[in-house]
């Protein structure tokens, strides 16, 4: 009886100790989410304040001239842009690759191509920027000139002046094959757990493989896919170096997909050496907290998407 | 409307696994069938390979013949997606589609099959809806979610669905098992009123179902765990149930074992 | 009386698209295929001769037509020699033959490349349009970083860069690691179900999706311009570590999930408290699946390019202080030498340096799937 005491104290100390240190650790994580806002705002701050351009609507951004000059319309527009077409791009392939590893292929080859899709995956953004500017880009120049000869009168694919590949286009394709494995792994769990019975009740029916996909699984997994490429659509507005090697510099904003430019990431990358002063960097920041809202917005969605979805089903 | 089904000296194998040996029997149209049997036996096995459902699990395979009215359902050059058109199945648990509301459910293999006049499918889903007992219920809420009604709706749904087709053949895989008393006895009902214009071949845990429900029984078994099941007999249900010709037979019915 | 059945496959329409939907899943896997080998062949064909090379003090020899040599003051200039009397198309590797003379194509009666090396290990690289650049076996690569050599300088490795992303990735670890680990612990262990573990969830999930360059801007703007601290490698690591923390905790947390709530009650009811519960019994159970999330985390974070443009200046030359402000790595590596023009030595330094990372990166993750496959769970 006299030694029970002791037994509990010691034991209560090493869990409030260990307890402890795990709910810090979380608490740490929550705080470094708010923090990371906190700390961008407080940087951005006097910079935006004496801005002589519009934040939202000028295509300028100057941070050297006194006052600075900045606006985030260019850059929202190439952001999007090349996000846009890459989710375009990637969303489809991805749910068909989910579709055949779930539901066409099986065993070994099953594997196999999720192997491929892993490798895809490791591969360092870095060297898809490589890759995209030394390699693609320059092999698939004459699509783009064929598809800019052909629907150059929409301003979207008109001339952009850029004559190296360093273009939206471009860049849009990377993209699109560097958000491919994420979203395609993402939807493929989704797809994987459309129950059986609902599989079989469509196959019972005489129900061909495709019909079976339409009338079961993609029913099923339709939430889960969407929370997929808006993840994906993160990912991508938020890619920095693949994004800034591709893209070339352009004098004039254009809003055709073969003009160059810059996204939000890949001017402050590319400006990282002008950050010699914290004012200079602050109107770099400005940019990096209109990134952080816009990532912070999507993913906060993508994360309801998918609740909502788990709940009805 | 309704066909002759028959097994001819049928083998199921699942990759390595033998899972049934050396099946025969005979179907007789606008009759209900039982497929009685302890656990692992191989009746179910053996009531997917009638429309070649065992082939949705990957390795699976079988040999020998199943005939419909003559046509061997595994003859070189038949699809599985043609037979299960009509061959139509009903599962153990209620499996309506989520996405759809009741009309479309029902309407759902008729909507594969191309037909696509309203008036056509508005009266298929009526028919195929008070064939399976459930238009009184259903018939102001069409266009509700499926998933919505009860367990017995839901499985008199997927009934419903299966029938809508107009199916030569319907097979039920314990399709009472997830249900309360009140709606099992709906379904009971039900399968009576199908035998009128169907072949129907029933698979069941329940012993007094099969009594219950069916014209013949057809009794499986396995001699050991991990050995084949096989049919050990087949004949008119009263016949089995009182007076079987064999000894296993015997001791299953009366409780012995299984 | 009976109709005959039709079984055949049917066609029309619906066979069309059932066909159209399998070219079409078929199709994606192409799509994802191919540049993933287009990747990797076009690093390894631009990279590797560099890993195991080195270019040599070559000296140019000169032969006449009759494949007599002549004084090198008497066959012109290298340039003259590309102007086109050389020929050696479609052959990039040549063997020494004969231990003197190196043959680089059949029509080649001008302008030849000596290895001034005779041993048999000697590699001659020959470009496309014949001229030629002598390369012998070397680990160079490995050894030695860039130091001062310019981009036409074909001598120099990449040690520092090396060095610099190992060092990256294994302090980022060293940071992430336990954080991760102990956010996965409160959240199956301590947390489950509350309203605590759900906030900390969700911000997991953010902390997830946010871009690798606003976690730099975030570090740059707190410990740089808010503390005064200078760029280093210390306030990379903060950066990556902010990477790669989610990343770890969300595998450690799977893991743990995947421990069977028996284990636990086992050892409660042998009296043993909750913390060596964790720590003796349910940690070790998942330890290899949490090592695979740990591995490929260091592959991820090792590959990261954005916040080392930012937090941390490229450096030629090996630094090994990690609180310098300024160190290689082979991300920044090759972003510091996209723009030299294809041709020169600096630009196969850049391929090399991708080869040399996508092998470790590879590597990683083979490793993680060694260890995945051998998890007890």
């Amino acid at each position: 009886m006299s030694n029970q005491p002791e037994i509990q104290s010691t034991s209560r100390v090493g869990d409030v100790l260990f307890g402890g240190a795990a709910k810090i650790a979380s608490g740490g994580i929550v705080l470094i989410v708010l923090i990371i806002g906190i700390f961008l705002l407080s940087n951005a701050w006097q910079p935006l304040l004496d801005n002589s351009a519009n934040f939202f609507t000028s295509t300028e951004f100057r941070a050297s001239t006194k006052p600075p000059r900045f606006g985030v319309a260019a850059l929202l527009w190439t952001t999007l842009l090349t996000s846009a077409v890459a989710l375009a791009i990637a969303v489809p392939v991805a749910i068909g690759l989910a579709l055949l590893l779930t539901q066409y292929v099986t065993g070994r080859v099953a594997s196999a191509i999720a192997f491929v899709i892993d490798l895809l995956a490791a591969v360092p953004s870095v060297i898809f920027g490589l890759w995209g500017i030394k390699i693609f880009g320059p092999a698939i120049q004459p699509s783009a000139h064929l598809i800019e000869n052909l629907l150059g009168w929409i301003p979207l694919f008109g001339d952009g002046q850029v004559a190296s590949p360093g273009t939206v286009f471009t860049a849009s394709l990377v993209l699109a094959i560097m958000i491919l494995p994420i979203i395609t792994a993402l939807t493929r769990d989704v797809f994987a757990q459309t129950p059986r019975e609902t599989i079989e009740g469509a196959l019972a029916l005489g129900a061909t493989r495709w019909e079976v996909t339409r009338l079961a699984v993609l029913p099923y997994g339709r939430s889960g896919a969407i929370a997929a490429a808006m993840l994906g659509l993160g990912r991508a507005l938020g890619e920095t170096i693949a994004v800034m090697l591709i893209l070339s510099k352009v004098a004039r904003f254009d809003v055709s997909v073969f003009s160059g430019g810059e996204t939000f990431a890949s001017i402050i990358a590319r400006n990282a050496p002008e950050f010699d002063t914290p004012y200079k960097a602050g109107v770099y920041i400005s940019a990096g907290l209109v990134l952080f809202v816009l990532t912070f917005a999507v993913n906060a969605l993508a994360r309801v998407v998918a609740e909502r979805g788990k709940a009805k089903s | 409307m309704s066909k002759r089904i028959e097994v001819r000296d049928l083998d199921v194998y699942y990759g390595k696994f033998h899972a049934v040996n050396q099946v025969n029997l005979t179907v007789q149209p606008r009759t209900v069938t039982a497929f009685i049997g302890p656990s692992g036996c191989g009746k179910s096995t053996v009531l997917r390979t009638l429309n070649r459902m065992h082939e949705v699990i990957p390795g699976a395979y079988c040999t020998g013949q199943v005939l419909l009215d003559g046509t061997d359902l595994y003859a070189p050059g038949v699809d599985p997606v043609a037979v299960r058109r009509i061959v139509g199945m009903v599962f153990q648990r209620p499996n309506p589609f989520p996405s759809m509301s009741i009309y479309d459910n029902v309407a759902s293999g008729l909507k594969l099959n191309g037909e696509r006049n309203k008036q056509v499918l508005d009266e298929a889903v009526e028919t195929a809806l008070k064939g399976a007992n459930l238009w009184k219920e259903v018939k102001d809420r069409l266009d509700k979610a499926g998933m919505g009604l009860s367990g017995g709706q839901q499985q008199r749904l997927c009934i419903a669905r299966a029938i809508a087709v107009k199916p030569e053949v319907l097979l039920m895989d314990e399709p009472c098992s997830a249900l309360d008393p009140i709606s099992t006895l709906a379904v009971e009902d039900l399968i009576h009123e199908l035998k009128e214009s169907y072949t129907v071949v029933i698979v069941t845990h329940n012993m007094q179902q099969a009594a219950r429900v069916s014209d013949e029984t057809a009794f499986f078994n396995l001699k050991a765990q991990g050995e084949p099941g096989h049919l050990v007999e087949i004949g008119p249900t009263e016949q089995i149930f009182h007076n079987p010709t064999q000894q296993a037979t015997e001791d299953y019915i009366t409780g012995r074992f299984g | 009386m009976t109709t005959p059945l039709n079984l055949r496959r049917p066609s029309g329409a619906r066979a069309f698209k059932n066909s159209l939907a399998t070219f079409g899943v078929w199709a994606a896997v192409a799509i994802a295929t191919l540049p993933l080998l287009w990747i990797l062949a076009s690093v390894t064909i631009k990279g590797a001769p560099l890993l195991f090379t080195v270019g040599a003090d070559h000296t140019i020899v000169c032969v006449d037509e009759s494949d007599l040599r002549v004084p090198t003051s008497q066959c012109g200039t290298e340039e003259d020699a590309k102007g086109g009397t050389t020929r050696a198309d479609g052959l990039r590797w040549a063997f020494p033959s004969g231990g003197k003379h190196v043959a680089v194509g059949e029509k080649v009666n001008l302008y030849r490349v000596d290895t001034a090396y005779p041993a048999a290990d000697h590699i001659v690289y020959v470009d496309s349009d014949g001229a030629g650049e002598a390369r012998f076996f070397s680990l160079q690569w490995w050894t030695s970083s860039l130091g001062n050599a310019t981009s036409k300088d074909s001598q120099g490795g990449a040690l520092q860069a090396i060095y610099g992303t190992l060092l990256l990735g294994l302090l980022t670890a060293a940071i992430a690691v336990p954080g991760g680990m102990l956010g996965a612990i409160f959240l199956v262990e301590y947390g489950r179900g509350t309203r605590a573990a759900r906030v900390v969830s969700f911000m997991v999930d953010i902390l997830t999706g946010v871009p690798s360059i606003v976690a730099a801007l975030f570090v740059y703007a707190m410990f740089i311009t808010t503390f005064g601290m200078k760029r280093s490698a210390i306030a990379t690591v903060v950066a990556l570590a902010l990477l790669m923390l989610p990343m770890v905790l969300r595998s450690t947390e799977e893991m743990l999930k995947l421990v069977p709530d028996s284990l636990r009650e086992a050892a409660y009811a042998l009296g043993v408290p909750k913390w060596k519960t964790i720590l003796r019994i349910v940690v070790p159970t998942s330890f290899n699946g949490i090592l695979t999330g740990v591995v490929l985390g260091i592959a991820r974070v090792m590959g990261e390019t954005a916040p080392l443009l930012i937090l941390i200046g490229y450096a030629k030359y090996l630094y090994l202080d990690p609180f310098g402000d300024s160190m290689g790595a082979l991300p920044t590596m090759i972003s510091d030498g996209i723009s030299v023009p294809d041709g020169d030595a600096g630009s196969d330094r850049v391929w090399a340096a991708a080869l040399t990372l996508i092998l470790i990166v590879m590597v990683l993750n083979l490793l993680a799937r060694r260890i995945a496959a051998k998890t007890k769970l």
